[in-house]
């Protein structure tokens, strides 16, 4: 049985040398007339394809950047829309919060509004009800 | 012609003054002359495409892997320093080994032959080595063995092929094996007992 594993590795390292080609072969293909020739072309054809790609990656590099200088411009845009039409709006939004409790008392538009800029604190209910009952005592 | 020899009358091959080793005429290729890289390509084609020719049989497979290592050398002059403590024989070696191993890889995903067509020749062959009938030197200058070896090996991962032929046929260490395909070495260990037991089993076919 051990006789007969040797022989087996034996005859895998012999496999494992006759592959391949024969010396014949590797010599004729080693010694061809104008391999040299075919690596010097084999080489320029490398270059022109890796310049290719390497331009290729710039025209996507320039895309990219222009697309996101593109979306800088309109972000900043948005943003500064959104700001020049918010001001007015925030600057009554203030002069309201000031003036709360005449507000609520007034009624006017957040007496029927739901938002939160309109949403009556626990103040202003207090301050309705005082109203009221003081209206009730001049009476 | 003429340009060529104009070529290598600049070139640093031309120089009396110094020897134009071979890690020499690389760091003068990689600076552009291409005289330096002629002369590299004379010194090593015949070396290389025998590592090339233990991994395949066809030609023209051979000649395409043969310009691919050099194609693959000239762009990777930039990486070879002589520094590294590492020939200029090795690095190309090394080179070449890599470039065989991705071949084996690509060949795998389309294999071209198969183990049908063992022939009864073969066969009896392959039982007269076992049976102990010829010793494994005259086995060895058997030329019955190529083909039959070719379309064995052709039976194993890529992976199993390098690891043996590289340990049986190019007779390198583990340690040199995966220095060479950046391997640890108890990888190539694992891999040369897996590679073995593989062609064994394929073997077991045949017996």
């Amino acid at each position: 049985m051990k006789t007969d594993d040797n022989r087996l590795d034996k005859l895998t390292q012999i496999v494992a040398r006759g592959g391949g080609a024969s010396d014949s072969d590797v010599e004729r293909i080693a010694s061809a007339p104008f391999f040299s020739a075919r690596v010097r072309a084999r080489i320029e054809a490398e270059r022109k394809s890796r310049e290719a790609e390497r331009s290729g990656w710039l025209v996507t590099l320039l895309v990219a950047w222009r697309a996101v200088a593109v979306l800088l411009v309109v972000t900043v845009a948005t943003a500064a829309a959104y700001w020049i039409s918010r001001t007015p709006d925030s600057r009554k939004a203030e002069a309201r919060t000031s003036d709360d409790v005449s507000r609520v008392v007034a009624g006017g538009t957040c007496a029927l509004s739901a938002t939160d800029e309109c949403a009556i604190s626990r103040e202003e209910v207090l301050a309705t009800l005082f109203a009221d009952e003081g209206g009730k005592t001049q009476k | 012609m003429y340009l060529m020899e104009e070529a290598k009358a600049d070139s640093v091959i031309a120089q009396p003054d110094l020897r134009a080793t071979d890690e020499l005429l690389a760091l003068a290729a990689r600076d552009g002359d291409d005289a330096a890289f002629e002369e590299i390509l004379d010194r090593h084609r015949r070396r290389v495409a025998r590592i090339i020719g233990r991994f395949f049989d066809r030609p023209e497979r051979i000649e395409d892997v043969l310009q691919d290592v050099f194609t693959k050398a000239y762009f990777g002059l930039v990486d070879y320093s002589p520094d590294r403590g590492k020939s200029f024989s090795a690095w190309l070696s090394r080179v070449a080994i890599n470039a065989c191993y991705d071949e084996l890889r690509r060949a795998r995903r389309r294999p071209e032959g198969s183990i049908v067509d063992v022939t009864s020749d073969e066969r009896e062959w392959l039982g007269a080595q076992l049976s102990g009938r010829t010793t494994a030197a005259e086995a060895e200058s058997m030329l019955i063995s190529r083909d039959l070896a070719n379309k064995l090996l052709a039976r194993l991962s890529s992976d199993d092929r390098i690891v043996l032929i590289l340990l049986d046929a190019e007779e390198m260490t583990v340690a040199e094996i995966a220095d060479v395909l950046g391997w640890k070495i108890s990888k190539v260990k694992v891999r040369a007992h897996r590679a073995r037991k593989s062609l064994r089993l394929v073997l077991g076919e045949y017996l």
